[in-house]
């Protein structure tokens, strides 16, 4: 996958943060705890911003609308800060710290329930 | 058995069976905690070592558990003891020969604070005093002369509210600071002349060659966190220094705590959010060049936390809530 599709793909999905995951805000940086590790995680405050955006209540947890708003908070582009943001949720996801339902995942699901529905049918 | 000893500390109400010097009077409708005396042998049969993990073992002491079944310590100097898994229960097996005073700094100094964490505080490794209704935090490694400073500071305008451990409460939106035990080791490397002063505003309850153990009556009752002052010996500093950092490390909040031991994912996330309170209000950091002693270390701290508190509005009185 190219590095745009890989922009693409992360902006059309959606992020949770997961039950294990707690965060607090501090002056210039957010820390994370993940819970099943016991390890904290600090991030500065763009990216506490975006977990706020994609974790608010009402947000479908779309990552491009959060970063869309990000860009409009920030007085930019959204192409300009998608890269850095889409590689930032992917190293998230790495730490177990968010989970990324990727579009692609919910073709599979749909294709795969057709499947069964025909099996069974 | 009729108790002993009934009073607070730590945000717990202690209900002893032997006299236990440095409990502010009654109980304040707080963490209910029994306190008891047992044999070695009752104590080893509540954690069969079968069972048992050890979770601490930082020489001399030890700490093994066992689910449901609590925390057994285990020192040399101090005797074995033990806590309920919800920390209700203390049982302590002192050994023979030790005088009162020498073993119960095991339990006013690890035990106390170990069970206040068990029913939902937090404890940070700090000293602490009362000024204006509001506690003054001097959290520090131990050796830096944080009990001697929170000593300077009682000699003078404020109130002694902790030696050591400061137990740490979720209030509204920021933190309230419970007393400890009406104790204070002063280490003699402080000076002569404070420990005769502190000596002569307490009673002194008994000493080794390193510190002397005075009985200093604390604040009554919980007060509102007022200011988080962390002091660090910076050998390379060129003058004692009081002042808020920028900006504030969580880190240095997280490294404050006085237990490193208890890791279930309610006392880490009740830790982080503590932190995240600490930091909402006036923290300082204060560098302590070798010239420092304790008189300007505190002067210096007065000054800072005045500075930081000017023109807030000082806090009504208040209660600590019911456990």
């Amino acid at each position: 996958m190219s590095g745009g599709d890989r922009i693409q793909e992360v902006m059309a999905a959606r992020a949770t943060v997961p039950p294990h995951v707690v965060s607090r805000s501090f002056e210039e940086e957010t820390l994370l705890l993940n819970l099943e590790s016991g390890q904290y995680h600090g991030i500065n405050a763009t990216g506490g911003r975006l977990l706020e955006l994609v974790s608010a209540e009402g947000s479908d947890g779309n990552i491009g609308v959060a970063v869309a708003q990000l860009a409009k908070e920030c007085m930019m582009e959204p192409g300009e800060i998608a890269g850095d943001l889409a590689n930032f949720c992917l190293q998230l996801e790495e730490r177990g710290l968010i989970e990324i339902e990727r579009a692609t995942d919910s073709g599979a699901d749909a294709g795969a329930d057709a499947d069964a529905g025909e099996a069974t049918g | 058995m009729a108790d002993r000893a009934h009073g607070h500390a730590f945000g717990l109400d202690v209900r002893a069976q032997f006299p236990l010097p440095g409990l502010a009077p009654g109980g304040a409708g707080t963490r209910p905690v029994d306190v008891a005396l047992a044999t070695p042998a009752e104590l080893e049969s509540l954690v069969p070592a079968a069972n048992a993990e050890r979770i601490s073992d930082n020489r001399p002491l030890s700490i093994d558990t066992a689910p449901g079944q609590g925390y057994l310590f285990r020192t040399e100097a101090y005797g074995t003891h033990w806590i309920s898994a919800p920390g209700d229960r203390i049982l302590c097996a002192p050994p023979e020969d030790a005088e009162e005073w020498f073993w119960q700094r095991m339990l006013i100094g690890q035990l106390f604070p170990f069970a206040a964490l068990l029913r939902g505080l937090e404890v940070f490794h700090a000293s602490a005093v009362v000024l204006d209704g509001r506690a003054i935090a001097l959290v520090a490694a131990s050796g830096t002369g944080k009990t001697s400073v929170a000593a300077e500071l009682t000699l003078g305008p404020a109130d002694f509210l902790a030696d050591d451990v400061l137990a740490l409460e979720a209030s509204g939106d920021g933190l309230i600071a419970h007393p400890g035990a009406g104790l204070a080791n002063v280490r003699r490397s402080a000076g002569a002349d404070l420990v005769d002063r502190v000596a002569g505003a307490g009673r002194v309850e008994g000493g080794d060659e390193t510190a002397v153990r005075i009985a200093i009556e604390p604040y009554p009752e919980a007060v509102p966190l007022g200011a988080l002052c962390i002091l660090r010996r910076e050998p390379a500093a060129p003058a004692l220094r009081v002042a808020r950092p920028e900006p504030v490390d969580p880190r240095i909040l997280l490294a404050s705590t006085f237990n490193f031991v208890l890791q279930s994912p309610e006392r880490q996330t009740r830790l982080l959010d503590v932190c995240a309170r600490a930091a909402r209000g006036v923290v300082l950091h204060g560098e302590l060049p070798p010239d420092s002693n304790p008189a300007t270390t505190a002067e210096a701290v007065l000054d800072a936390v005045r500075g930081a508190w000017a023109g807030t509005a000082q806090p009504a009185g208040r209660r600590p809530s019911a456990g």
